[in-house]
């Protein structure tokens, strides 16, 4: 029975207290009871919070999708985290890419120009791959961990708090307002230590908050040493694909003699013999197509920095005098221009100049 | 009219004939004409690459666009015929949130400061990458496509034709041997048939006429042999050399893969070369930033303690130790980076809950402490080592909060 009391008392006196803010709540927002406004300092400071979990999450969320950019794999590790457990390692782009280049190269043959390079190409490609991995997991561990829990724990505790206050701030109006309205002196004398009492209380919760927020300067530091580990991740990766990518480079640097011997086999083949004897006309044009496509001459290849050879594919008739008219089957030689529509082209057949569309080309060396 | 249906008539003629030689060579029951070695070599050889090239295209275009639905939408962009709009890359994105947090947060403040320079790098990156995955695509990706939509279409269709010249081949073959067989039997049947006394006369026309007819379906069936042989030949050339044409095709796809990896250096050393100019920026900057950050965090802790009233400090009481605790482990871990500026590999953590070493490799830990930890290669990436004094050990990622 005293237990049952008790709990019918305590439920009674929440009631009222929520009724209470409740009132009070109204009041303000109809315009008819005042309103204890925060000091401009702890305002600030609100705002401050609040502008810094706003961006803290955009900044966390869109580094999420630079170091994923597949959001189904995406949302595959966010249920792998809820579940609690470990997500597969999964071979990357990359790896993946240069798996298939290794395995082409071996089954076209390690021995010939193409299969050596796709190998070589691969293997590079893998390292990428595993750069980018230690990318991930770097950047994962010094940048986005470090916001995740920022988001999740500290400015929690700030929200809770922030909450509180409002509460106190609402309790502290409501009593105003009861003293102001009190007659009797035995009601006022008790209105006014109860205004007193939640005075106090808002006092000392508007001081934890503000202690709370002042955190935010301690948060800014240390999100900047993060902000500098993710740049120094970034800069490792960077660094590790560039030289990657050098070396391989200077792998593939004999290009030039595996030209000239794929040239000398091209040259072997008898095309101009059978043409002539055996081939009909339709045969002579697919055959003809295939033969025009064969290598140019090693200089050209040499000499041409930032321009290339370009066959035409199909006919194109000029839309103005920038333009440059094409006939199917024919070589001209490219080049881009900065600051040029990416679908353009600048092209030049002996005197003429003029832009081209790039899909009406197929570039070639 | 009678032209349609005579050619009409003639194709079902063919078309049936095909099905009948093909179906019978199913059934081991007619014999086949085999390519040479060489061209079936040069036949795997060209499935080879066209099945490779196809792999490399699609695990390419993955690899500059990892984003399936971006994929789908360029791919509708192109069946439509249309421009695909100019798409903002991921660091794009990541850049200007990165700046319009600066412009909110205090562009004069250290980490506002430094999110403005950040922002610039990856601007930079995300424009470089822009760059990369258009050169990689023109240089790369249109070759092996035109390659697989034209030379190697042009190809498939000539190997069809050859299929079907075979078995035009092989059908007549069959008929001939059928031919010359009927033909035999016939002659046979007329040495026989003069023994027979009292039907002498009639059974000597009759055997007559037949092997003359006989021998007209031979004749018939040898010349349409000839001719199927030399369109069979005919083919054969045209397809050899279309397949002998796949090493030129090799070849256009070693430049063209020279091409890629020559813009994907560009690529990494234009963000490389980015990123050392933002390390530079932040590394001048560094001095600056790191006192005024200190002093800044410091200050503004002591006043409000000293201004806390008697009476609101015992009410206090349970929350300011939270509020303490906050301070303490950024202030230590300040001093600690100014007096003794951290091992290369090693850094500061704070400990976020408790933990209890499940064996001796583990490092038990409290709470709130802070700790030294680095990584080893080859660890399991959910583990790092930990020191504390003397004690040394396994600790996992998760229960820590890494500082410096």
């Amino acid at each position: 029975m005293n237990i049952m009391d008790f709990n019918v008392k305590k439920l009674a006196a929440d009631a009222g207290t929520f009724l209470s803010r409740a009132v009070q709540f109204t009041e303000e927002k109809l315009g008819q009871a005042e309103k204890t406004e925060l000091d401009a300092h702890l305002e600030n400071l609100l705002s401050k919070a609040e502008c810094t979990k706003v961006w803290t999450e955009k900044i966390m969320k869109q580094t999420e999708v630079l170091l994923q950019p597949n959001p189904n794999a995406r949302i595959e590790e966010f249920v792998y985290e809820k579940l609690d457990r470990k997500a597969p390692s999964r071979i990357n782009n990359p790896e993946l890419l240069g798996q298939y280049m290794i395995d082409a190269g071996t089954e076209f043959g390690p021995g010939t120009a193409y299969g050596n390079a796709l190998i070589k190409c691969g293997e590079t490609q893998k390292r990428i791959g595993t750069a980018d991995r230690e990318l991930i997991q770097t950047s994962a561990l010094n940048f986005l961990t470090p916001l995740r829990n920022f988001i999740e724990g500290d400015y929690k505790t700030i929200a809770k708090e922030r909450k509180l206050l409002q509460n106190k701030r609402l309790d502290l109006d409501a009593a105003k307002t009861r003293l102001k309205k009190a007659k009797a002196a035995e009601t006022k004398s008790s209105s006014e230590q109860e205004l007193r009492i939640t005075q106090s209380e808002f006092d000392r919760q508007a001081e934890i908050t503000r202690l709370l927020l002042e955190g935010i300067s301690s948060t800014h530091a240390h999100h900047l040493r993060c902000l500098n580990d993710f740049v120094e991740a970034q800069m490792t990766y960077y660094a590790q694909c560039y030289q990657y990518m050098l070396d391989l480079q200077k792998q593939l640097g004999s290009f030039p003699s595996n030209y000239v011997s794929n040239n000398n086999q091209t040259s072997g083949t008898p095309v101009p013999y059978t043409l002539s004897n055996t081939i009909g006309p339709s045969a002579v044009a697919s055959t003809g197509s295939l033969v025009i496509t064969c290598p140019p001459n090693l200089s050209d290849l040499k000499d041409s920095s930032s321009t290339r050879k370009a066959r035409v594919l199909y006919d194109y008739d000029a839309a103005n005098s920038t333009e440059l008219s094409l006939l199917a089957d024919e070589v001209i030689t490219v080049f881009s221009v900065v600051g040029m529509d990416s679908d353009w082209l600048m092209g030049e057949r002996g005197n003429q100049k003029g832009k081209v569309p790039i899909t009406y080309l197929e570039l070639l060396n | 009219m009678d032209f349609n249906m005579k050619k009409l008539a003639s194709d079902a003629g063919i078309f049936f004939t095909r099905a009948v030689q093909f179906t019978e060579e199913k059934f081991g029951q007619a014999e086949k004409t085999e390519l040479d070695a060489h061209f079936e070599n040069l036949l795997a050889r060209a499935d080879s690459t066209k099945n490779w090239t196809e792999r490399i295209l699609r695990q390419t275009e993955v690899l500059l666009q990892p984003n399936p639905s971006a994929r789908v939408e360029e791919f509708l962009y192109e069946k439509l015929d249309r421009k695909v709009p100019s798409r903002v890359t991921n660091g794009e994105l990541l850049a200007q949130y990165m700046a319009e947090a600066a412009s909110e947060l205090g562009p004069n403040t250290p980490y506002g400061k430094t999110l403005m320079k950040v922002s610039e790098a990856e601007k930079r990156l995300g424009a470089a990458e822009r760059d990369f995955i258009h050169t990689a695509s023109l240089s790369f990706l249109t070759p092996l496509r035109n390659f697989l939509e034209g030379d190697w279409k042009t190809i498939s269709k000539e190997r069809r034709l050859l299929q079907n010249r075979r078995l035009d081949l092989d059908a007549c073959k069959a008929r001939l041997k059928k031919a010359k067989a009927a033909e035999a039997k016939a002659t046979c049947e007329g040495d026989t048939v003069p023994d027979f006394q009292e039907t002498r006369p009639r059974n000597y026309i009759l055997s007559a006429s037949a092997s003359a007819l006989w021998n007209d379906e031979v004749d018939k069936a040898e010349q349409e042999l000839r001719a199927a042989q030399t369109e069979f030949d005919r083919q054969a050339e045209v397809t050899r050399l279309l397949l002998e044409g796949i090493s030129s095709a090799h070849v256009n796809h070693l430049r063209c893969l020279h091409e890629f990896v020559k813009s994907q250096t560009t690529y990494y050393a234009q963000c490389y070369r980015h990123m050392l100019d933002l390390q530079k920026q932040l590394g001048s900057s560094q001095g600056a930033i790191f006192p005024g950050t200190f002093v800044g965090t410091t200050e503004p802790a002591s006043p409000p303690l000293s201004s806390t009233s008697p009476t609101t400090t015992a009410a206090t009481m349970p929350v300011v130790p939270t509020g303490a605790g906050l301070a303490p482990p950024e202030e230590a871990a300040l001093c600690l980076e100014e007096v003794a500026p951290p091992a290369s590999g090693t850094r500061k953590a704070r400990v976020l809950y408790d933990y209890e070493a499940a064996d001796s490799s583990e490092l038990a830990l409290l709470a709130d402490e802070l700790i030294t930890v680095y990584s080893l290669p080859g660890m399991d990436p959910d583990w790092l080592i930990g020191e504390r004094g003397n004690k040394k050990g396994k600790v996992p990622v998760t229960y820590l909060e890494l500082l410096s």
